[in-house]
């Protein structure tokens, strides 16, 4: 609607020849600004309605108008709309169209300044994303009632033990793992790359990134092979839940919670969610995924966002995210605990933590902080796309396709993207 | 068809009868699940999937109706203008195009008809990168008017196909007593020829209005509008494990053609049949 | 009779022309080039995207999904539209009641009955607990998230959606035979077979051309099904050639390649199209 009446404006405007600028139009009336967001089970609906309710009655000038992103992945939705020429003016989740030139506008340093030095990156020489929070990555869920049953008194720290609670979990009855797929692809993997693989790849490559990059390592690295090997094992074997192919995402997270199988390697939001749970609350625990290697580190992930360059109010934009990404100290509170994930700013703001967020947090002591290879942001970002196309033929592996043919596949893709 | 009807031909027609019915019958369940479903507890679903809802809940259909998410004014608003203008627009200019090729016996119109004809081989995916490239800047596409006009575009070869073929088997008789009447060129389309392509007029109108209602890349890609299908697509996403709620969804999204449907169902069928012979 | 004043075709022509043939040129033009879709410079880089596709893996697992679709679907959906369309040729209540239960899928929005399809073949899904309830556990299967099973599906939606419509053309072209063939078939005493053969299937082989190449249209531009159903996956072992265009398109920010897919796609529906029509139009001689 909003494009509508502007569109008729613009017609109108060129008919009469004016010679008003468009800001003769909007000086009085409010300004709109769009914000594409996603819903979760954390992020309701009612959620963001708080959020914008809070700012609007601060900011009477300015109405905040929500866009759903629709679909399974948020990039690929955000450049749908960019190539439409309807891009939304903020972007939560920006990283993958961040290093495209004018696609997003120059954050002032006023605003920046008042996060963590460490958060700031730069993309091709522009600081255009707003650092939003940090949030730990994935462990694996379980549910206590099931690990009593099978007679388990205590979660596995090697990769052996974690073999034994499976078989033990199988001989049992229970099924030992819930996995994820259909149109989730992200999902399949998710918790065994952010959370084994990737600790296996930086314990021998802390420079993962630049050096694949530049060539001096390739995707079909023995490391990554036996990496994802180990976890063709645990699915040959039996232990995923045997429908896990056919769920969603909230199928499988339903699943899980209803008791079709013991565990669930699964990020951190589902903490705070079991957490806020009437039904759920206290049933399930969390522990590190142990590695093949032994190798020990965790990944965190920074969120960001981002003004868009063809927003006509950027000032306006700013100041909503400004706004709610520390501002108002209460709404930031309120944003970041819905999903369980940490300040950023100068002044960390923090906030009471429930039995499983705390545990969760608490398993991580002690632990090296590492970067997750497929978020890295800045330099050393790998190219657009290829998360995606590594998603994709994770799921291949996951229904039992060669492991070094699929990695071969993504030597191929990278070489391609990054030469497109 | 035939006259001779003995015992044999009798139990063979009321097997062929009891086939035919079972098929039908199995076409109709994913339907009906979708429907009994709707008014049921997500945990009821897989458990008796098949029972009537007794008694039924009203929950699902709550769900959506307070859903901050669907604005379904809006959706069918879109859906409808979509739908509806696009249908008159492609008429209108495929039926004027049709008259043209099929009167003209000139070159130009034999390779215009030809050149309409290039579209029906189109796979539409191939039109929206350059489409949305074109455009990008103008906001045009953006617009509701662009949006429809877009839509008009990928119908126009299959109406003009569609009148060309209709308006080449009516006689020419009418339209040259009207000329001698004096009736100028346009007025004879819109009095004589018009009225007696109304067949082709509502198999083209069915055909094009039912794919533009429910299309489901174009609103997405390209105007970002919230139509019914874009829309209960969006708004499924966090719910997609709760059945229930998304039965209500589909039913909404459903509802209003299937009502269409079953109020002019004939009209429908034999819509369709009577314009695609002569087609 | 008086020449017909251009002005009849204009309106047609222009948004035709603007709105399709200048955006297929387009991307002909697109296709020979390295553009990214957003940054304001590109590259010529003559036939390399379709040298590119050659040894592309996804591509080609996506045109042989497209293939098997197709095949089965356009097959599936043509004998069993005429069968149906035989069988309720004939006036009756009973027989109107179940031409309008056939057609009713094709009225439905593909997502909407996407989504229907989902709780029924999903693993714990509708159709599996109705198995599992009737004891035949042995049956219950992954329908979805199985790269063979989910193709299987994709075209059990598929055929269910368009069977109803193939019916309602079939029939049409059922009407406009003549009874008198019939009647003479049976005076020499042909059987239901023979008029079936020798009356029937002759007089109606432009419907069979124009339902053939509909459904091998629509088939070779299927996407909504899939991107409900499976999107695309498990991997993407179900991904047809449209849903490919659309990922390489917006998802990897490989428009140049994206194009030159779609390109092959095009030159693919002409000639399947126009060797189609050769065929039949020598079949009617």
């Amino acid at each position: 609607m909003r494009k509508k009446t502007r569109f008729a404006a613009l017609g109108a405007a060129a008919i009469l020849g004016s010679l008003f600028s468009m800001n003769a139009f909007a000086d009085n009336a409010p300004v709109t600004i769009s914000w594409a967001v996603f819903e979760t089970d954390n992020f309701t609906a009612d959620y963001y309605q708080h959020i914008i309710d809070t700012f609007e009655a601060d900011h009477p000038n300015i109405k905040i108008e929500k866009i759903l992103m629709a679909g399974d992945s948020r990039p690929q939705f955000l450049k749908t709309m960019l190539s439409a020429g309807n891009m939304p003016d903020i972007n939560i989740d920006p990283v993958d169209l961040a290093d495209i030139e004018g696609v997003y506008a120059e954050v002032p340093e006023e605003l920046l300044s008042k996060y963590e030095d460490s958060y700031i990156v730069t993309n091709n020489g522009s600081k255009n994303m707003i650092p939003a929070y940090t949030a730990l990555r994935s462990q694996v869920y379980y549910n206590k009632q099931q690990f009593a049953d099978a007679g388990i008194t205590k979660t596995p720290e090697t990769w052996d033990e974690f073999l034994e609670t499976c078989e033990k979990l199988t001989e049992a009855g229970f099924t030992p793992l819930m996995g994820v797929g259909a149109a989730d692809s992200w999902a399949t993997s998710f918790g065994y790359w952010s959370g084994v693989a990737n600790a296996e790849i930086e314990a021998v490559y802390p420079d993962f990134n630049q050096q694949v990059l530049a060539g001096e390592v390739s995707w079909t690295d023995p490391v990554i092979e036996n990496t994802l090997l180990k976890w063709q094992d645990l699915i040959n074997a039996g232990y995923y839940h045997k429908g896990s192919m056919s769920f969603s995402y909230t199928q499988a997270s339903a699943e899980f919670l209803s008791g079709s199988a013991a565990m669930f390697m699964d990020g951190a939001w589902t903490a705070t969610t079991i957490d806020s749970s009437e039904e759920y609350k206290d049933q399930f625990g969390a522990f590190m995924m142990p590695t093949p290697t032994g190798a020990k580190s965790y990944c965190t992930m920074p969120g960001y966002w981002a003004v868009s360059e063809t927003c006509e109010n950027k000032e306006a934009a700013f100041t909503f995210c400004e706004y709610v990404l520390g501002g108002n100290e209460d709404l930031y509170r309120y944003y970041l605990q819905a999903d369980g994930v940490y300040s950023v700013t100068k002044e960390p703001v923090t906030y009471e933590m429930g039995t499983l967020q705390t545990e969760f947090r608490n398993n991580y002591d002690g632990m090296d902080v590492v970067p997750e290879i497929t978020k890295v942001v800045g330099d050393y970002k790998l190219p657009s796309g290829f998360e995606d196309y590594t998603w994709k033929s994770l799921q291949n592996v996951f229904t039992g396709a060669d492991v070094m043919s699929e990695l071969e596949s993504w030597d191929t893709e990278f070489a391609r993207m990054l030469a497109g | 068809m035939g006259a001779v009807v003995n015992g044999k031909t009798k139990f063979r027609k009321i097997m062929v009868r009891l086939a035919v019915g079972i098929l039908a019958v199995l076409m109709a369940i994913p339907l009906y699940i979708a429907f009994v479903n709707a008014f049921k507890k997500t945990s009821e679903i897989t458990k008796s999937p098949l029972t009537f809802p007794i008694p039924p809940t009203l929950e699902n259909v709550r769900k959506v109706l307070e859903s901050p998410n669907i604005h379904l004014g809006e959706m069918y608003g879109n859906s409808l203008c979509i739908a509806f203008f696009g249908t008159v627009i492609c008429i209108a200019v495929s039926a004027l195009a049709g008259y043209y090729l099929s009167r003209e016996k000139s070159k130009l119109a034999g390779a215009l008809s030809v050149y309409f004809l290039f579209g029906l081989m189109v796979p539409y995916v191939i039109v929206y990168v350059p489409l949305v490239t074109m455009f990008k800047g103008t906001g045009f596409l953006g617009t509701m008017p662009g949006l429809i006009l877009v839509f008009v575009s990928g119908s126009i070869s299959f109406s003009v196909f569609m009148f060309q073929g209709y308006i080449q088997s009516i006689p020419l008789e009418l339209e040259e007593a009207a000329l001698l009447d004096g009736a100028g060129q346009f007025s004879i389309f819109t009095r004589v020829v018009l009225p007696l392509v109304k067949p082709c007029t509502a198999t083209v109108a069915i055909f094009i209005g039912l794919s533009m209602w429910n299309d489901f890349l174009t609103p997405l890609l390209i105007g970002q509008k919230m139509t019914i299908t874009v829309g209960i697509y969006t708004a499924i996403g966090p719910y997609a494990a709760d059945w229930g709620t998304v039965f209500a969804y589909v039913l909404f999204a459903a509802a209003p053609i299937v009502v269409v449907y079953l109020a002019a169902q004939e009209q429908f069928i034999s819509g369709l049949t009577v314009g695609a012979v002569k087609g | 009779m008086k020449r017909k004043s251009i002005f009849f075709v204009v309106p047609a022509f222009l948004i035709y022309t603007i709105l399709l043939i200048v955006p297929i040129i387009g991307a002909f033009f697109l296709s020979l080039t390295d553009w990214n879709g957003i940054s304001a410079q590109f590259h010529f880089v003559g036939v390399k995207n379709y040298l590119a596709m050659l040894s592309d893996k996804r591509f080609f697992n996506a045109l042989g999904n497209t293939v098997k679709i197709t095949v089965c679907v356009c097959v599936v959906v043509n004998v069993g539209g005429l069968a149906l369309a035989i069988l309720l040729n004939q006036s009756g209540k009973l027989t109107k009641v179940f031409r309008s239960i056939f057609f009713l899928p094709y009225v439905l929005s593909t997502v909407a009955i996407s989504f229907v399809w989902m709780s029924i073949l999903s693993y714990t899904g509708i159709l599996n607990s109705f198995l599992e309830w009737a004891g035949l556990s042995g049956l219950v299967n992954d329908f979805i998230g199985n790269a063979h099973n989910a193709i299987i599906s994709i075209c059990v939606v598929e055929i269910w959606r368009t069977v109803g419509f193939y019916m309602v053309i079939y029939l049409a072209y059922l009407q406009t035979v003549p009874t008198e063939l019939y009647e003479a078939c049976m005076i020499d005493g042909g059987s239901p077979r023979q008029q079936f053969w020798y009356v029937t299937l002759p007089m109606i082989t432009p419907g069979i051309t124009i339902c053939v190449i509909m459904s091998i249209m629509t088939e070779m531009r299927q996407y909504d099904i899939v991107k409900v159903l499976t999107n695309g996956g498990p991997g993407y072992s179900t991904e047809t050639i449209a849903y490919n265009i659309v990922t390489q398109a917006f998802g990897n920010n490989m428009l140049g390649y994206s194009s030159a897919i779609a390109v092959f796609l095009f030159v693919l529906i002409a000639g399947i199209s126009v060797f189609q029509i050769k065929a039949s139009k020598r079949l009617e001689d």
